[in-house]
């Protein structure tokens, strides 16, 4: 292991040595080249003028309706068996527990070049980016595969075998006020590690964090209770939760009964429970079902399965009538302004605000408080509350332009899912290239995860191919996703108008701020992605 | 539903439209020979900004100042490079994309001292080449005592400047001195020591990777899809 006495002056004589300002940006080289300008000037003026085609769209047909069309999984006794049988899932969640040890051995023991360790390719690239994909497009994998719930879960079972009717946890009533604030620090200080802190990237850095972040994980859902605590303090499983509102899978309780014990009050202003994982698990008893009998539909919700596993349109989840208090707005526009700034940090008008830090700062010289650092940190945090700022800005034009029937900050709560389109977009659009470039390294990586020279799979020696995308594809992507990201936000905005207000013309005269908020929003995604990037 | 459908529509006809021009929008035309007169001095690539199109074979000529090792990432193409010579560096550009050129410096060969014994002192002149350059030095014998010599015109100083090799590390750590100037290294340790410029990790011994602070990014190279 490296020396303080030797590390520290090779660091001090390399940032120095360095003529441009380093900083950490997640991990992983980028070879992409900034969108030229024709693509983003068409880009921009495509997403404008749909943009009006969806009001004028809407201005007929109009659609209040909550509720959206859904397929349920586990409608037939054979598919339900299977996808919610033990033997699927208890070795999913003992394969996630054992990556997490995986990654923590690999940090600790492994090699400590990153680009020959398992873990910062891993956590910063599949995972970070990858599930964050996933739990967007496809479903809320995260909620099954949470190692720290499984590890709970486990340690649970094993309680009970010794305890029958006691439970692990101490469930202490979380306090009132608390929401979501704690899943905000968790999250913001993830984002920091991310986009601030240099040294992210070093295997054995990134192990100390997992261990501790396991630590306080385990210890908050021991005291509050799994649920309470994944669901409002648990940063990564709050913010894959908002993401996964877009996603097309869902699951839902129709069993009043298993809400009305739910301690969330997860259910939405229509009286649906979705998307709560603890009715869902608590609904698993079902003292009805036979699995032989042929598939009925059932005359009502509460003849059929009391769950569901179901498939629906993209989108609309994020329209539904929910209670939005300000912890989740809170939330939401963290992840917005972080992911922005995850952007705009790598751009040349970044690099001047860091050069000033550095001109008015000398001296400070360490891997976490330097003036780059500093300066970073600053534009981290100040981020979500210019945001915020902006946002409710625009919020008081639409209570305006509603004469005030709802006051700016509630109008703000209502419609801020609706931006989540434009960031997932954003963010699509700019780590998708760096997830099929840069992630195809967990190939050679899966044959040798400690560096130690093995070869499990036969892959060691595999070369990442970089022209895997060309780079007119990713241009046409980047602006194309982002474009259509835009038309979701501007859609989804509309749907909620639709069901907040009465008068349908209050309905449309309240979007128009709300259109060029988006508007603006897609703009600034667009200029970053046209940028150079900034090593 | 016809809302929804006319949208998709029309969705799906403007990244159409957008699709056919992005493919219309190439230029077109056939690789050519590019050949570019780089200048490496003072860890600074002039030019630094390397513009070819996809497939297009690439010549660059290289005249270092300096002593180090070029990479061009992505490619992977590295390439040793002395002071006073001229490199040529030839590839075909099959990659799109940006790619960052960085340089691992090379100290090693600007100044060594024999062993010192205790209370034996070491000379060494700043030539004015290394304007602008940190230098990094370390003891060949005792490799965890390092310390840097930061030549700058306008805030060195000049003369001679003393630093002191102690068991704890050399003093000052850092010095700042003006091209011209002469730094004086005197073994006030219980042990022998030596005065050798460069790295640890440049001679072999200390930690196996060369860590961050030696690679300095110092251009890029844009290959344009054609």
């Amino acid at each position: 292991m490296i020396r303080p006495r030797v590390l520290i002056p090779l660091l001090l004589v390399g940032v120095a040595l360095l003529a441009q300002p380093v900083y950490a940006h997640g991990f992983g080289e980028r070879y992409d080249l900034p969108v030229p300008l024709g693509y983003y000037v068409v880009g921009a003026g495509v997403a404008v003028a749909l943009s009006f085609v969806v009001v004028g769209l809407f201005v007929r047909a109009g659609s209040g309706a909550s509720d959206y069309p859904r397929y349920n999984l586990l409608k037939h006794g054979p598919a339900r068996a299977i996808l919610t049988s033990p033997l699927l899932i208890v070795p999913i969640k003992l394969a996630s527990l054992f990556l997490l040890g995986l990654l923590i051995f690999a940090g600790f023991f492994g090699d400590t070049d990153p680009s020959d360790n398992l873990a910062p390719t891993f956590i910063w690239i599949i995972w970070w980016v990858g599930m964050g994909f996933f739990v967007a497009l496809v479903g809320n994998l995260w909620a099954l595969v949470n190692p720290w719930a499984a590890l709970y879960e486990g340690a649970e079972w094993l309680y009970r075998r010794f305890s029958p009717d006691g439970s692990l946890s101490l469930n202490e009533r979380y306090p009132e006020g608390w929401g979501m604030w704690p899943a905000a620090v968790t999250f913001f200080c993830f984002a920091w590690v991310e986009n601030v802190y240099s040294e992210n990237d070093l295997p054995a850095r990134i192990s100390v964090m997992v261990v501790a972040y396991s630590l306080l994980t385990l210890g908050g859902m021991v005291y509050f209770g799994k649920h309470t605590w994944l669901r409002n303090c648990e940063g990564f499983s709050v913010v894959f939760g908002f993401l996964s509102r877009f996603s097309p899978i869902e699951v839902r309780t129709v069993s009043p009964e298993v809400c009305a014990d739910c301690d969330d009050g997860c259910l939405d202003e229509d009286g649906r429970c979705i998307d709560c994982y603890q009715c869902f698990e608590a609904s698993a008893v079902e003292p009805w079902t036979d699995e032989d009998e042929p598939a009925r539909p059932p005359a009502s919700p509460q003849d059929g399965p009391p769950r569901e596993l179901s498939i629906r349109p993209y989108a609309v989840s994020l329209a539904r009538p929910e209670r939005v208090d300000s912890s989740m707005l809170a939330v939401v526009i963290l992840l917005l302004a972080t992911v922005t700034f995850d952007g705009f940090s790598a751009t040349s008008a970044w690099v001047h605000v860091q050069n000033f830090a550095a001109d008015v700062s000398p001296g400070l010289n360490n891997p976490i408080l330097n003036s780059v650092t500093i300066a970073n940190s600053l534009g981290l945090l100040l981020f979500p509350f210019v945001f915020y700022a902006v946002y409710l800005a625009f919020s008081h034009l639409m209570a305006r332009m509603v004469r005030n029937t709802m006051p700016a900050e509630a109008l703000a709560r209502v419609f801020v899912y609706s931006l989540i389109p434009i960031a997932l977009a954003y963010n699509i659009a700019h780590f998708l290239p760096l997830l099929l470039v840069s992630g195809q390294r967990i190939i050679p990586l899966a044959s040798d995860p400690f560096g130690w020279g093995w070869d499990l799979f036969g892959t060691a020696l595999y070369n990442i191919n970089i022209g895997v995308l060309g780079a007119r594809t990713v241009w046409f992507l980047s602006v194309a996703v982002i474009v259509v990201g835009h038309m979701v936000a501007v859609y989804l905005a509309h749907r909620i108008a639709m069901r907040t207000f009465d008068e349908r013309r209050m309905a449309i005269a309240s979007q128009y701020p709300m259109l060029l908020l988006m508007v603006l929003y897609t703009m600034v995604s667009l200029w970053i992605i046209g940028q150079p990037i900034v090593e | 539903m016809n809302a929804r459908r006319a949208l998709l529509g029309l969705l799906v006809m403007a990244l159409g439209t957008m699709a056919i021009f992005a493919a219309a929008c190439g230029g077109g035309g056939e690789p050519e020979q590019r050949s570019f007169d780089l200048k490496l001095a003072d860890n600074v690539l002039q030019p630094d900004r390397i513009v070819v199109n996809h497939e297009d074979t690439v010549t660059l000529e290289i005249e270092a100042h300096q002593a180090g090792e070029l990479h061009l990432h992505g490619y992977d193409i590295t390439a040793d490079v002395e002071a006073s010579q001229v490199h040529e560096m030839e590839f075909v550009a099959s990659l799109e994309g940006r790619f960052i050129m960085t340089l691992h410096p090379e100290f090693a060969s600007l100044f060594q001292s024999g062993i010192l014994e205790i209370g034996e002192s070491f000379t060494y002149t700043i030539p004015d080449t290394m304007m602008g350059t940190h230098i990094p030095y370390h003891s060949h014998l005792q490799s965890e005592l390092t310390g840097s010599v930061m030549v700058s015109r306008e805030d060195g100083q000049e003369g001679t400047i003393e630093v002191r090799i102690t068991d704890e590390g050399m003093h000052p750590h850092m010095v700042s001195a003006a091209p011209g100037a002469t730094v004086r290294w005197t073994n006030e340790s219980s042990a022998l020591q030596t005065v050798h410029a460069g790295s640890p990790a440049e001679h072999g011994h200390g930690p196996e990777d060369t860590g961050p602070g030696d690679e300095i990014q110092i251009g890029v190279l844009e290959v344009h899809p054609r």
